[in-house]
């Protein structure tokens, strides 16, 4: 069992292209733990609704009361999918040992590119930018966390 | 393939555009033969589809909807007209040209005569938006965050945590007021279930 309190606190979540944004970490655990890695990434995505037509198929050899196959009619299938159109990657406290209650405590400076795309979102295409924290640490799981943030030309 | 008999194209004065700009432009009217109209509706309308690949689905929007009124509703054959437009940029969504799907911008101009097939024209524009102006992001963009501090601690101590407390809360509950809970409870239930008999033995019976 472990317990463990992570507080990440953003400057803002609303920014224009080129600034700065200050993601503060805070981490205690409740008891000595090794941290293998934190991991922090300013992502923005292009997410997508695409469709396939699924053919109409012809099961046969399905014998049904009338003596006919049965048909299931086309069908379309919709999926969303998502393209990377920047990431910037920073890593923390890799392999640290961390004793009971001593929190570890960092500060990141993360800087938008100047020509950044600003945070679109329609139905079937998005444009999202968001702070992603990874952690990974001795048994515990890899906990993610994402916190959106949106990027405007107008004054926040 | 269907034919017009009245011609129209648009132009804009300028091909870029910043929110907040007044937009320029006319429509130029040519009908080859009388035509009864009312006017031409002018549309402003963005749309995001793909850039590369089949089947995508596209989003598209109308922000703006004008008519030009044409004088006397009536074109008449032969005779040119001219009708000057002016409209405020939009505030968004930016043109945006991505590696999935791309952000244009269309204005449109549209003949109203009552036929859905009715002569229409197109002009493309980009357009950036001004740093000062309130910015559009979409039709779907929620604002999810009010806060600005994230706490997180990992669910399974939350869950742990609260079960150890109902657990120990309990069990001190039950050593200190055991008894007379256990008195309480079982007079209630007389109470309200049990009658007592002339010779003051108890014996249950339903409520009427």
């Amino acid at each position: 069992m472990t317990f463990t309190t992570l507080i990440a606190r953003l400057s803002t979540h609303t920014v224009n292209p080129g600034d700065v944004l200050t993601c503060e970490l805070k981490f205690v655990s409740w008891r000595n733990l090794s941290v293998h890695r934190v991991r922090v990434d300013l992502h923005a995505i292009e997410r997508y609704t695409m469709s396939s037509r699924m053919p109409s198929t012809s099961i046969s050899s399905m014998p049904t009361a009338g003596g006919k196959g049965r048909v299931i009619p086309s069908r379309t299938k919709l999926t969303t999918k998502t393209q990377t159109v920047f990431v910037r990657t920073f890593r923390l406290w890799e392999d640290e040992k961390l004793k009971a209650f001593e929190p570890l405590t960092a500060a990141l400076e993360l800087k938008f590119p100047k020509d950044a795309p600003y945070t679109f979102a329609a139905t079937n295409n998005q444009l999202l930018w968001r702070v992603i924290i990874r952690f990974y640490a001795g048994a515990m799981p890899i906990w993610r966390k994402v916190i959106p943030i949106v990027v405007t030309p107008a004054d926040k | 393939m269907l034919r017009h008999t009245t011609h129209i194209t648009m132009q804009l004065e300028q091909s870029q555009y910043q929110s907040g700009d007044t937009m320029r432009g006319t429509v130029s009217l040519f009908a080859e033969k009388d035509v009864r109209a009312r006017g031409v509706q002018l549309k402003l309308r963005w749309r995001a589809s793909k850039t590369s690949g089949a089947s995508h689905h596209s989003d598209e929007g109308v922000v703006n909807k004008v008519v030009l009124e044409l004088p006397g509703h009536h074109l008449r054959a032969g005779f040119q007209r001219i009708l000057p437009f002016e409209l405020p940029a939009p505030n968004g969504p930016a043109s945006y040209q991505g590696s999935t799907f791309e952000v244009i911008w269309t204005l449109q101009a549209k003949l109203l005569t009552g036929n859905p097939l009715a002569a229409s024209a197109k002009a493309y524009f980009e357009l950036s938006p001004l740093p000062t102006h309130p910015y559009w992001h979409g039709p779907k963009f929620k604002r999810h965050h009010s806060r600005i501090n994230l706490v997180n601690i990992t669910a399974t101590s939350v869950v742990t945590l609260i079960s150890l407390l109902f657990v120990l809360f309990g069990l001190v509950f039950i050593e200190l007021f055991g008894d007379e809970l256990a008195g309480f409870l079982i007079s209630l239930f007389l109470r309200f279930w049990a009658v007592l008999d002339s010779t003051g033995n108890t014996a249950l019976c339903l409520p009427k």
